[in-house]
């Protein structure tokens, strides 16, 4: 007995070595901002990741060429001080910082945005987001292996401080791109040192004491499943504007325990990390901020499905759906209905009227199609991955179509990756899907759905979706040669044919002119290319637009739900950025200057 | 004993093989992969990211590649977390997996052998009853609720203890406690099995009828006999409490081990898969292995190595 009396009190000696072993190394005073950042970053490496999560780690670090104000997500100069467009906005030519240093004391240069961009581009890299600099002229090419000689991609250094940016054709929002993490700068001394490491794993060189940034914020520790720690950056050349001293991002993916953390004050900002069956106390709390989110929640129909090649069955379905029961019962957090596929808040774009309840003329297609009251109809299944609101509003959906159309649904769950195998082998008849625009513009949820596009995975194919597709990549080339078949094929035909006449009677050396008189004729178009998903072929059926949710304590300033538009007008922060170089507390934490 | 414990461990190098590459044939075989996203990458993309990770590779040419790094002691990158390799993931949270865990084997024991033995000795008293119930509840109930509603009295009603987190002994009370409690529970039923076996046995009338006194007959000779079942169960529950539970470090946000395991699968991150089944299958081979070691030491008809 005395012997495992001994024994015990070995292990429990051996205990407290491992106690102090381990609480030595995560013992850390309060940062000055705490927030729940969610599951562990993917990649800290801004050229890889493709994240939100990632994103807000990549925008304290880095700057690009441009940055995001945050109070307004208006592009300002950062890393260029100035810049230049041709009169057809093709040629960039950007002036950067003199004094902008990277934090070990290099120069910023325009041969590291050569680099970095061709290092993003590169195929051996395999960057899933190097689609982002496809606009430049030979990119996309380059990253697909069919061009080899990076010197005939768009990207030019004139001298040290002069980039040259040459794009396929103008793209109203380029300067969105160059304030996105992809195409920030990396330092290329330290990539290439642990690029070089055979023993080190990729992207090495983005762990602490590795990597050399240019932004606002260090990274000053990275314990893994407990928090990262950014510290300010007193090299960035904007220092004097940043508040906060020490920021910590906790990891937490446990929904509860992130609630938690924010309900006992250890973090101050919890980005939708909830539970969804909490969501009406949460939604109670004076700390809840919440605005219309640039994200649609939708189903794929699995077109090659013989009984869904019918897209009077397909328009059935869309039209048999009550969305207002879903957003009313269900997700309640103020989501809107969704009755086309592009969320609002695109300027100058009008959505189409879009699909609307109408049980009587869904009845009636698809009696049209030979299924009256759904006789002869198999039974279908809805795939959803396993998550408890999707099974909620499976199981509502599942319940229309079989109420308004006497069709057998049946809801059916899998884990994430199963899911997504299924879905993109099309094993499915109906799957849930969402998509979260990646800049304010229609064709970030426009182009997925040519002919065999990678993100379609609903077996759609449309010629003329896929032409529209074509002209609204050259609208130029369009009103230059407009194509006078297209009009009779289309709702508003007769109105983008007004609007390419009235480019075409500027003068071709007017180039700003025909531009701005360009931009309603691509608006047009993506407005005819949204009719065809959500009208008139409906490979997707749109349920519901997301809400931005956060939680936000009350001493934390700098975070902007809305954004202040022009004239003192508020728009909703529909991309929910938030970037953590605007924020601060109050009263400031001692230390922090 | 020596030759029977060289026998084992020798045999410990073969079956973890055998281990790792089943393991790698089910995860090769189950659908998805680190890189599938709702988002889907270009074509040519995709190609080149399986290649930059040597996933276009077959699962055979694949796991050469990894016992190839396995014998510098390489357990690979982390694919879904870039930057870091294996070894930067599971040794830092090995360590705080084990703390929380020998704390936590500590508590079991310390509440469930006493609380068994007594149980056992009076059976069929109050005191018997009252623990069993108690253990039962232990056994049922899921580490969710316990710790929640530890969570909501100790944290939110009391503000005793911080939520979650590590960094100081009060960050491991009501971790360490919510993972004791099924253990606990178990031990405690095993004991008092263990007791009721022995109580009746030959020797301890022996012992009793030589006049010692019942402290001793039970301390000296029942517990040694009546431990046995509780022994055999501590190998596998040591593995199991050691490596972390899922849920409670998931809750109380401990940085340990616990959620490799789990997000390790769900990410189809192999090669983080195979370190966790490598670090798990040694150390349940390597507890079993202390447990029959110690079978001869409480047992003394048992002889290793006949």
């Amino acid at each position: 007995m005395r012997r495992t009396l001994r024994l015990f009190a070995l292990l429990f000696a051996g205990g407290l070595v491992l106690v102090s072993l381990t609480f030595s190394r995560t013992s850390l005073e309060p940062a000055d901002l705490t927030f729940v950042s969610g599951a562990e970053p993917k990649s800290l490496d801004p050229a890889i990741m493709t994240g939100q999560l990632e994103g807000r780690f990549a925008m304290a670090m880095f700057e690009g060429l441009t940055y995001w104000e945050p109070g307004t997500l208006d592009p300002l100069p950062g890393m260029a001080e100035r810049w230049e467009t041709s009169l057809d906005e093709r040629v960039w030519t950007f002036h950067l910082r003199p004094g902008a240093k990277w934090s070990n004391g290099d120069p910023v240069t325009a041969h590291d945005f050569h680099w970095s961009w061709k290092r993003a581009l590169s195929p051996e890299l395999a960057s899933e987001y190097s689609y982002m600099l496809w606009d430049l002229v030979g990119a996309e090419e380059f990253t697909k292996g069919t061009l080899r000689d990076f010197d005939q991609v768009g990207v030019k250094v004139l001298d040290d401080t002069t980039l040259r940016v040459t794009l396929k054709s103008a793209v109203p929002y380029f300067l969105d791109l160059t304030s996105f993490y992809t195409l920030s700068p990396v330092h290329r001394a330290t990539v290439e040192r642990w690029d070089a490491d055979p023993d080190a794993p990729p992207g090495a060189w983005t762990l602490p004491g590795r990597v050399v940034v240019n932004g606002p914020y260090l990274l000053e520790s990275w314990i893994t499943n407990d928090r990262i720690r950014l510290r300010k950056n007193p090299t960035y050349w904007n220092a004097a504007s940043i508040r906060l001293e020490t920021i910590d991002a906790l990891s937490i993916e446990d929904t509860t325990a992130a609630l938690n953390a924010f309900l006992t004050g250890e973090a101050d900002w919890n980005p939708a990390n909830w539970a969804n069956s909490v969501n009406d106390e949460v939604r109670k709390l004076p700390e809840f901020v919440s605005t219309e989110a640039f994200i649609t929640y939708y189903y794929r129909v699995n077109t090659t499905r013989p009984h869904f090649q019918d897209r009077r069955v397909r328009r059935a379905f869309s039209l048999a759906l009550d969305r207002t029961e879903i957003v009313k019962n269900i997700t309640r957090l103020g989501e809107t209905e969704a009755h086309t596929y592009v969320p609002p808040g695109i300027k100058g774009y009008e959505p189409p009227p879009g699909v609307h309840h109408d049980p009587a003329r869904a009845r009636a297609l698809l009696a049209e199609a030979g299924f009256p009251g759904g006789r002869g109809f198999p039974t279908i299944e809805i795939l959803y991955n396993t998550h408890e609101g999707h099974r909620q509003i499976a199981t509502v959906i599942a319940r229309q179509l079989r109420e308004t159309l006497g069709i057998t649904v049946n809801p059916h769950n899998q884990e994430w990756q199963s899911y997504q195998a299924d879905t993109q082998t099309l094993k499915y008849d109906l799957a849930r899907a969402g998509w979260i625009g990646d800049y304010l513009d229609p064709n970030t949820f426009l182009d997925m759905w040519v002919t065999g596009g990678g993100n379609n995975q609903t077996g759609y194919a449309s010629t003329l979706y896929d032409r529209l597709h074509r002209i609204s990549k050259d609208v130029a080339g369009f009103v230059q040669s407009p194509e006078e078949d297209l009009y009779a094929q289309l709702v508003e035909g007769e109105a983008l044919r007004r609007r390419v006449e009235d480019a075409r009677a500027v003068p071709e050396a007017d180039v700003a002119a025909r531009l701005r008189l360009q931009k309603p004729v691509r608006m047009l178009v993506f407005r005819e290319m949204e009719r065809l998903v959500c009208e008139i072929d409906c490979p997707i059926l749109p349920v519901y637009f997301y809400v931005t949710k956060n939680l936000v304590s009350k001493r934390v300033g700098g975070f902007h739900a809305t954004l202040r538009g022009p004239g003192g007008t508020r728009i909703p922060n529909v991309r929910d950025l938030h970037p953590l170089r605007g924020m601060y507390v109050t009263p400031p934490s001692p230390g922090a200057d | 004993m020596l030759r029977f414990v060289c026998g084992r461990l020798a045999w410990m190098v073969p079956t973890v093989l055998v281990i790792i590459i089943g393991a790698t044939f089910l995860m090769r075989a189950a659908p998805g992969s680190p890189f599938a996203a709702e988002k889907v990458a270009d074509d040519q993309i995709q190609k080149q990211l399986e290649k930059k990770w040597g996933l276009d590779k077959t699962p055979g040419e694949w796991l050469v590649a990894y016992f190839r790094g396995l014998l510098r002691g390489d357990l690979g990158p982390s694919f879904k977390v870039q930057g870091k390799t294996v070894m930067d993931l599971l040794g830092p949270a090995l360590p705080v997996s084990l703390t929380l865990g020998l704390l936590a084997l500590f508590l079991a024991l310390l509440v469930g052998i006493p609380a068994g033995f007594l149980a056992g000795l009076r059976q069929n008293s109050p005191v018997d009853y009252a623990s069993m119930a108690l253990a039962l509840v232990g056994v049922s109930l899921p580490s969710f609720v316990v710790g929640a509603l530890l969570v909501v009295f100790f944290v939110f009603d009391w503000s005793l203890f911080p939520v979650g987190g590590w960094g100081t002994v009060s960050h491991l009370v009501l971790p360490a406690v919510t993972l004791s409690a099924p253990f606990a529970a178990y031990i405690a039923r095993l004991a008092r099995t263990g007791v009721l076996e022995v109580k009746h046995e030959d020797y301890i009338r022996t012992a009793r009828a030589k006049g010692l006194p019942e402290g001793e007959v039970v301390l000296k000779h029942m517990i040694r006999g009546a431990i046995v079942p509780v022994v055999s169960y501590l190998g596998p529950a040591v593995a199991t409490i050691l490596t972390g539970g899922f849920v409670v470090e998931k809750l109380f946000r401990i940085p340990g081990m616990g959620s490799y395991f789990v997000t390790g699968a769900i990410n189809r991150d192999y090669t983080l898969v195979l370190g966790t089944v490598i670090l798990y299958s040694t150390l349940v081979i390597f507890l079993n292995l202390l447990v029959d070691v110690s079978y001869a030491l409480l047992d003394p008809r048992v002889r290793l190595g006949a």
